[in-house]
């Protein structure tokens, strides 16, 4: 006898679930959708009233919780499941992780808790392991089953991203070098932390043993919990309202009903076919872990994507060809862990037309995931590093909105034709005090909001919420400050001239100035990269566009800034600054490092300037083609310079009475040069093809890196190298070897 | 401006949204429309017809100045707005552009407008390419991948299932050789081509 519906245990609702699904193609099998036909105002009440359940979770356990990453950037979500894993609702915040918590209490229920020690109203279980689901270990999930008359009914789930995880190599919740399981920090399967409501006392002993800010962690561990037992109220008091057999077949019913919304949407907005994008990341960990052999190499990343969409109006998202996992810190071990970066990308895409956040794209889309690859990557080694997974899986939301964003363009939707960037930077900062005690904390004001990317009829808007965590804002440095007080943050804002041109520019790129301020025995600062600024985030722009540039960091050591700041001669306030500053002589600077990707730990002393740039985002279009009246706007607004008009957009500007004009004819002269310029250095398809390919078929590559990379692609996908050959034209056995780091 | 769900966007409207010179506060009204009203493609494929004045007709917009059109003796074409084809749409067409490679520091400082100095970039690394029109001399296409990576081929349509399944307005010249990548076809044929240079050459 179990303890699901009708005496079935959970294992067999989850088979039942599958199969029904897989025979027919919708949902549990459902073909009529009989509550929605009889009384749809009731069901969707219902829906909303589960909605609420979420939301209002939310919105009162987080200020149960310790960490500035939940109470004012709010990276958390509440959501209630069905007793399969299903997510019905959710509440407002990272989005995400709908697409991963089926998985998660799958695996739950693959443990066998139902049968030893026994599954029973007032457990609490946890998990945070991306093996069993989860994104990574930064993201714990803690969920309560609900029972009613001793039957589970549904799951009160909770996931909170956690300001520090105790990884041994990096502190912070996003650590950049972590080449396996053991340096992960507080990783977690599927574990009971308490019974009768209460979590056991060991459980907080952990937290504070396993991590560096155990108390804080305790407390965010009370809000999950908090949010999932007042969802569990409500949701009882709903099945006493509608009765047990309305609440089984309506949570089957909206999730059914969700699906075919979605299905509408594709076959009204989009055009079947094949869509292509690709993404790249380089990994510098040569020097940093040489007692761990396996991981004290340099690698790039490739993850090429395609998106099928077929007749039906079901979608194919395709990974061939993505490269091997390795020993670094991106590894999705379970692929349905990766899944998180694809609702990044679709929740904001559809959300106008669904009745709220749920897990039904799951059964209108197939992932396809190569085994072996980082974003299935427990067939490589189920100990491969997990720390920062979900930050290279934006890569998959940001080439997925591209392509779909191709798809509405050419459908003539052009006003949602807007290729979303999922992107953002963490810092991660930690040390030891002057009196031994140590610190640590992460930074997450960059990952707290987002511009929009331009579209094919209109500019990017600098700071209009977060894409993947829509109820974000970029958060109070006041509060913050105080977490790691040797980080002074002197600064934070847009970096004017800073963007990708086109004919509708990109958002500026913005910027966090910190000051090193008494680091007491030892400071160290790192950095998480959402996408890395060597590759960007997809490697095709729109009608050609620029690709957004992506995050990076740049530190300058030994510099003479607290002597400026003593004798009352002020800091520099952005990036811009501090390079007019250092081209005046009035700044000195020992030695600059500008990071491209993630910034190992590094350590940093008293009057460091250190700062982190990103969240600029993709332009759409040619820049020779924007309209100079738009540029002149810009110049007004002193977003860019006249020195940036002219030199990315061909605009000619003087200013007179306060304001700029452009010069009609000047800029005609620049723009047809600019043209020309173009002719003179660019040359036919063909001759460059032939010039490439001598090279290849030679072996030649510009960088070890770079041929390793390719040699990895061979040898893993048949489909990526007969297209690499054939586009090529090299011969079919085509392989190269190892080349040394 | 009135915009109504069984209205979607008046045809005045699509025209100015086409020319990127639709309101915001339209613009946002447009965006929460739930479902988007059933004739929106063919108003816009008529008004892209108006636009570019060309006398085939067209069948897809790709990107802001390529469409693909069906030529009057056969075939399906992409066409520039400037006039200029660029081949079989089942060919990636940027091997018919022109193209400019972006390879040093100095290259990509220009592009990022950044000093040489704090820009992150190792060019031995990542490349920028840029695709020209070669009439027109308009940029249609920019990637930034490893050097040797393959251009990226970003929409391949399938032309057929759309006219035929989705809008219930199948096309004259239906086949199902129309879904296919023909890309390697054409390097293939340049393969033959330089080799055979190459071949003159040493003889």
């Amino acid at each position: 006898m179990g303890i699901g519906y009708k005496g079935k245990t959970l294992k067999e609702m989850v088979e039942e679930r599958e199969r029904s699904t897989a025979e027919t193609g919708r949902c549990y099998g459902l073909d009529r959708l009989v509550l929605d036909e009889q009384d749809p105002i009731t069901l969707t009440r219902f829906h909303w009233h589960i909605t609420s359940a979420c939301v209002a979770a939310r919105e009162t356990a987080k200020w149960v919780a310790g960490s500035p990453v939940l109470r004012s950037f709010g990276e958390c979500l509440w959501m209630v499941t069905r007793p399969e894993g299903d997510v019905i609702a959710a509440s407002l915040g990272l989005t995400g992780h709908v697409a991963c918590t089926p998985e998660v209490i799958r695996s739950v229920i693959r443990q066998g808790f139902e049968e030893r020690p026994g599954l029973k109203d007032g457990d609490i279980y946890f998990c945070a392991d991306s093996l069993y689901g989860n994104p990574h270990n930064t993201d714990p999930e803690t969920l309560v089953p609900i029972f009613y008359q001793g039957q589970l009914i549904a799951w009160a789930a909770a996931v909170i991203h956690v300001a520090e995880i105790g990884a041994a190599l990096s502190p912070g919740s996003m650590a950049p070098i972590s080449p396996n399981t053991f340096t992960d920090g507080f990783s977690f399967p599927p574990t009971r932390i308490g019974e009768n409501f209460e979590v056991y006392p060991w459980w907080e002993t952990t937290w504070m043993r396993k991590t560096r800010l155990g108390t804080i962690n305790i407390l965010d561990e009370k809000a999950r919990i908090t949010g999932c037992l007042m969802i569990r109220e409500k949701i009882l008091a709903m099945v006493d309202e509608y009765g047990l057999d309305y609440f089984e077949e309506a949570t089957k019913e909206i999730f059914e009903r969700e699906r075919r919304t979605l299905e509408r949407h594709i076959l009204r907005e989009t055009i079947p076919g094949r869509y292509r994008q690709a993404s790249f990341r380089p990994y510098f960990q040569k020097g940093l872990v040489p007692t761990i052999q396996e991981a004290n190499s340099n690698i790039l990343d490739q993850q090429p994507l395609e998106l099928r969409i077929l007749p039906t109006g079901k979608l194919q998202i395709d990974a061939e060809g993505t490269s091997s996992a390795w020993w670094h810190a991106d590894n999705a071990l379970n692929p349905k862990s990766s899944l998180l970066g694809l609702y990044y990308w679709w929740m904001p895409t559809v959300i106008r037309e669904t009745n709220g956040l749920n897990s039904s794209l799951m059964d209108q889309m197939e992932w396809i995931v190569p085994p072996g690859t980082r974003l299935n990557a427990a067939a490589f080694s189920a100990f491969a590093g997990q720390q920062r997974a979900p930050a290279d899986n934006g890569r998959i939301g940001s080439s997925m909105s591209n392509m779909y964003s191709r798809a509405r363009f050419a459908r003539g939707i052009l006003e949602e034709a807007i290729p979303m960037q999922i992107h953002g930077f963490v810092g991660g900062f930690g040390g030891t005090f002057e009196n031994g005690r140590p610190w640590a904390a992460s930074d997450f004001t960059g990952a707290s909001y987002k511009s929009r990317a331009a579209g094919p009829s209109q500019d990017a808007v600098e700071f209009c919420g977060a894409t993947a965590n829509p109820q974000s804002d970029w958060q109070e440095v006041e509060e913050l400050d105080m977490y790691y007080p040797p980080m002074v943050t002197l600064a934070k804002g847009l970096v004017p001239d800073f963007l990708t041109p086109g004919k509708n520019r990109g958002a500026l790129h913005s910027n966090l100035v910190y000051l090193v301020y008494r680091p007491g025995q030892g400071a160290r600062v790192n950095y998480c990269a959402i996408p890395n600024a060597l590759y960007g985030d997809i490697a095709s722009g729109i009608s050609g566009g620029h690709p957004a540039i992506g995050c990076f960091s740049i530190l300058f050591q030994d510099t003479n800034v607290m002597e400026l700041i003593s004798r009352g001669e002020g800091y520099p306030g952005d990036l811009r600054e501090i390079w007019e500053w250092i081209q005046a002589g009035k700044l000195r600077v020992g030695s600059i490092s500008a990071h491209p990707s993630d910034r190992p730990s590094t350590a940093v002393h008293e009057g460091d300037l250190y700062v982190c740039v990103g969240n600029g985002t993709t332009s759409w279009g040619d820049e020779l083609e924007r309209d100079p009246a738009l540029v002149e706007a810009d110049l007004n607004r002193q977003t860019i310079s006249s020195q940036a008009a002219r030199r990315l957009f061909g605009v000619m500007a003087t200013k007179s009475d306060h304001a700029w004009r452009h010069d009609a004819s000047a800029t005609a002269e620049l723009l047809e040069s600019k043209r020309a310029e173009r002719a003179r250095r660019s040359i036919p398809a063909q001759r460059w093809w032939e010039s490439e390919r001598r090279a290849i078929k030679d072996k030649t590559f510009s960088d070890p890196l770079v041929s390793n990379l390719y040699r990895d692609a061979l040898q893993r996908s048949k489909r990526w190298a007969d297209e690499f050959t054939a586009f090529w034209q090299l011969p079919q056995d085509y392989q190269l070897e190892v080349q040394e780091i | 401006m009135m915009i109504e769900e069984s209205v979607d966007i008046t045809k005045d409207d699509l025209r100015l949204l086409i020319e990127g010179k639709l309101p915001a506060a339209d613009m946002e009204r447009l965006v929460k429309i739930g479902t988007k009203a059933k004739d929106r493609f063919r108003n816009y494929i008529e008004l892209l017809q108006e636009k570019t004045g060309f006398h085939e007709r067209i069948l897809l917009r790709i990107s802001d100045a390529l469409y693909i059109v069906a030529k009057d003796g056969g075939g399906r074409v992409v066409k520039c707005a400037c006039g200029q084809e660029l081949g079989d749409y089942r060919i990636n067409w940027k091997l018919a552009c022109r193209v400019l490679v972006r390879k040093t520091r100095q290259d990509f400082a220009e592009v990022f407008n950044l000093p040489e100095e704090l820009l992150p970039i190792d060019p031995n690394l990542v490349e920028i390419r840029e695709y020209y029109c070669p009439n027109c001399l308009i940029r249609h296409g920019l990637e930034r991948t490893p050097p040797g990576y393959p251009p990226i081929f970003d929409m391949l349509p399938d032309l057929d299932t759309f006219y035929r399944e989705w809008l219930g307005e199948p096309l004259p010249d239906e086949s199902a050789d129309w879904f296919r990548d023909l890309t390697y076809e054409q390097t293939a044929q340049w393969a033959k081509t330089s080799e055979g240079r190459e071949t003159n050459a040493a003889q």
